[in-house]
């Protein structure tokens, strides 16, 4: 799984960063939610300090009813207000959810549960927490995220009303009158209806994730964000100098005159590309002259769906399962899997779906499973091997995928497969539990394109052999590279070696194509390699036609793609194979491209 | 009086439309339930509603006493319906 860099692994990547990283007092690491690079002095939102001390008796009624009246007044006179406003920034359809708002200041279960408690004694701050955390409690359990998302709304209602009977007004976005970077914990539906789009240049939030409500708006309004940047982000003072990269999730502190001359190039360029890239939503990837490469999406959950989708994936070239595996305490149910499965199917409309099969152990640990302390964990007890040791928990989730085949282009692949033993017996299971899913009289899809991961050296030097029974392979580079330079890239003493572009590497890929093209079978890389702009014209020179990436990274590869000659692609590819070290194949990229990878908007750390 | 409906939307009864449905409901002065299960809630209370957490394919009822509980349930009925949230069964 992809991790993001720290800071000093990024100075030890190469030396270009290493300059710009000097001349940073500092950075923050966060997800990349919406694309672009907005440069200014930090416009930070605190959250409003709504404590206030419980009172549960001896209030008195009648004063307390006419306080949350008074507020409730003052609260509906905003809303209405940021309604309009919001109708004429956003449109219609994003003002909408402050009729959602509205409808509960005055709902009357709310009204009559708080009218309830304030006739026991309770003051009006107590009451309207307690009822509105009721509910948010229950929208917080729903497994629907849009469900969900209720509770922010709810919790938005909540504090409004609070900072009016507190007498303790929001800190307003309206307030702002200079450009800006926004620093938020998390954005409500209010901040964003609040916010000028003519002044703020970025969007950094504490928590969220690339679905939550700040990454949907910053999308909506074209406004580079990096969401997720932790708790740190809030201790930034505000009229602190930020440049927000949303395409590289990291945010730049104090950035020095080099970093930000830099930046200002770079943010320029970018906005001319964004309107060219947008419209390459909806295109099929192909090379300058004519070569099928598809470009995918690499997903956690259903949820990673509409941004796919939004940034034109042509199918899901990696589906990784663990997420539902790590998210509860327990095993996910055949069910549960089958509904997720099945959504993501039913979502990609007929455009491939390629799902892993349970990558668990290592990295990623599951508590519930009581799995063994190692050693050594990367090299030991993960992904096919647990799996294989485990049937009661594969048999399960290939049941799962078997059931939700027929509701999409379904491919499925095994992580980890160092042998051919191990592709054999994962794939007898999964015919055994076709075969009793037919007895039972269920429908399975007729035939599931069965693949493998590329991420064991032992499978790629083998993969000759392997491609005449896997039906396709995905190079998984950010283990590929680790376990081919036997370098944890985690580990800064020596993620120096952690190198993509090592001719050992790329030789391990080209051995992975000519093995698939022997048996007509077809080669795709799903590591971040794929998203890689100085690695994606090699991967593509050495046949790879499938590359699967973190969404944002689409366009601008599709953008790569239509520049880039396939002839030209190979020679540089074949020549690159010759070369000795990780640096010598980046010169040779740069020289044969140029511009076209020099840009560091998309140079990826 | 009663009526049955089926959840046709993707994300169920949630927020936007359903605020429509309980915009709907409010002017009438009928006492009108939305049942499913053992549970029945006020339809004019949007966190009830919202709280039911009803999906895709729930099976639910509205329910409707007083004056105008036939013109209520017409009309909310169609809300539904118009909001794609829903299909009568």
């Amino acid at each position: 799984m992809p991790e993001p860099l720290s800071n000093e692994q990024a100075i030890t990547r190469s030396p270009a960063q290493e300059a710009t990283a000097l001349d940073v007092a500092r950075r923050l690491t966060g997800i990349a939610a919406s694309p672009g690079l907005g440069i200014g002095p930090a416009f930070v939102l605190r959250p409003p300090d709504l404590t206030f001390e419980a009172q549960t008796a001896g209030a008195d009624a009648a004063e307390q009813s006419q306080r949350f009246a008074d507020a409730l007044a003052k609260s509906r006179a905003e809303l209405g207000d940021l309604r309009g406003r919001t109708a004429q920034k956003l449109g219609e359809e994003h003002a909408e959810i402050f009729d959602a708002h509205l409808l509960m200041l005055d709902d009357p279960e709310l009204l009559e549960q708080v009218e309830a408690g304030l006739q026991q004694g309770q003051s009006a701050e107590t009451a309207l927490s307690q009822v509105s955390d009721t509910f948010i409690a229950v929208f917080e359990t729903m497994e629907d995220e849009y469900m969900r998302e209720r509770a922010a709304d709810l919790r938005d209602v909540r504090n409004r009303v609070l900072a009016h009977l507190l007498g303790r007004p929001l800190t307003s976005l309206g307030d702002l009158r200079e450009p800006a970077v926004l620093v938020a914990h998390d954005l409500t539906p209010s901040d964003t209806a609040a916010l000028d789009r003519s002044l703020v240049r970025g969007i950094v939030t504490a928590v969220g994730g690339r679905t939550s409500h700040s990454a949907i708006m910053a999308r909506g309004l074209g406004l580079p964000a990096v969401v997720g940047a932790g708790e740190a982000a809030l201790t930034l003072a505000s009229g602190t100098p930020l440049i927000v990269d949303g395409e590289l999730g990291r945010v730049l502190v104090e950035p020095g005159e080099s970093a930000l001359a830099e930046a200002q190039t770079r943010a320029q360029v970018y906005a001319e590309r964004r309107e060219r890239l947008l419209a390459l939503v909806g295109t099929e990837g192909r090379t300058r002259d004519g070569e099928r490469i598809e470009l995918a999406a690499n997903i956690g959950s259903p949820g990673d769906l509409p941004i796919a989708l939004e940034y034109g994936a042509e199918g899901v070239g990696l589906y990784r399962t663990e997420f539902l595996y790590m998210a509860q305490d327990r095993l996910p149910t055949e069910e549960e899997q089958f509904a997720a499965y099945r959504q993501v199917l039913e979502g990609m409309a007929g455009k491939p779906v390629i799902i892993r099969t349970l990558d668990i152990g290592g990295d990623k640990a599951a508590p519930y499973l009581n799995l063994p302390e190692e050693e050594n964990p990367f090299m030991g007890f993960r992904a096919i091997r647990l799996c294989l040791a485990r049937p009661d928990i594969f048999r399960v989730q290939l049941r799962a995928l078997l059931r939700a085949s027929v509701y999409g282009n379904l491919k499925i692949m095994f992580p980890m497969v160092a042998t051919m033993e191990e592709f054999r017996e994962a794939r007898s299971l999964l015919e055994e539990e076709r075969a009793r899913l037919q007895t039972e009289g269920v429908a399975v899809a007729e035939h599931i394109p069965l693949g493998m991961m590329i991420e064991v050296p032992a499978a790629a030097v083998l993969a000759e052999t392997f491609a005449q029974e896997a039906e396709f392979f995905s190079v998984g580079s950010n283990d590929l590279i680790g376990y081919a330079m036997a370098a944890d890239r985690m580990n800064e003493q020596v993620s120096g070696l952690y190198q993509p572009l090592n001719p050992s590497v790329l030789k391990m890929i080209a051995l992975t194509c000519e093995g698939a093209r022997k048996h007509g079978r077809w080669v795709g890389v799903c590591g971040e390699m794929a998203g890689d702009r100085l690695a994606m014209p090699l991967l593509v020179g050495m046949g790879v036609t499938e590359l699967s990436m973190s969404a944002p990274a689409l366009l601008s590869r599709r953008e790569q793609l239509l520049n880039l000659d396939l002839g030209q692609a190979r020679e540089v590819a074949a020549q690159a194979l010759t070369l000795g070290t990780a640096a010598e194949v980046e010169a040779l990229v740069h020289q044969a491209y140029g511009e076209a990878v020099a840009a560091p908007a998309t140079a990826r750390e | 009086m009663e009526q049955n409906f089926i959840v046709t939307d993707e994300h169920g009864l949630h927020a936007r439309p359903a605020s429509a449905v309980v915009k709907a409901a409010t002017p009438f002065a009928a006492d009108l339930k939305l049942v499913a299960g053992e549970k029945a809630v006020n339809l004019k209370s949007l966190m009830s509603v919202l709280s039911m957490g009803l999906t895709k394919g729930s099976a639910f009822a509205l329910r409707a006493e007083g004056d105008d509980a036939q013109q209520a349930l017409d009309t909310v009925g169609q809300a539904l319906v118009d909001q794609g949230l829903a299909q009568r069964a």
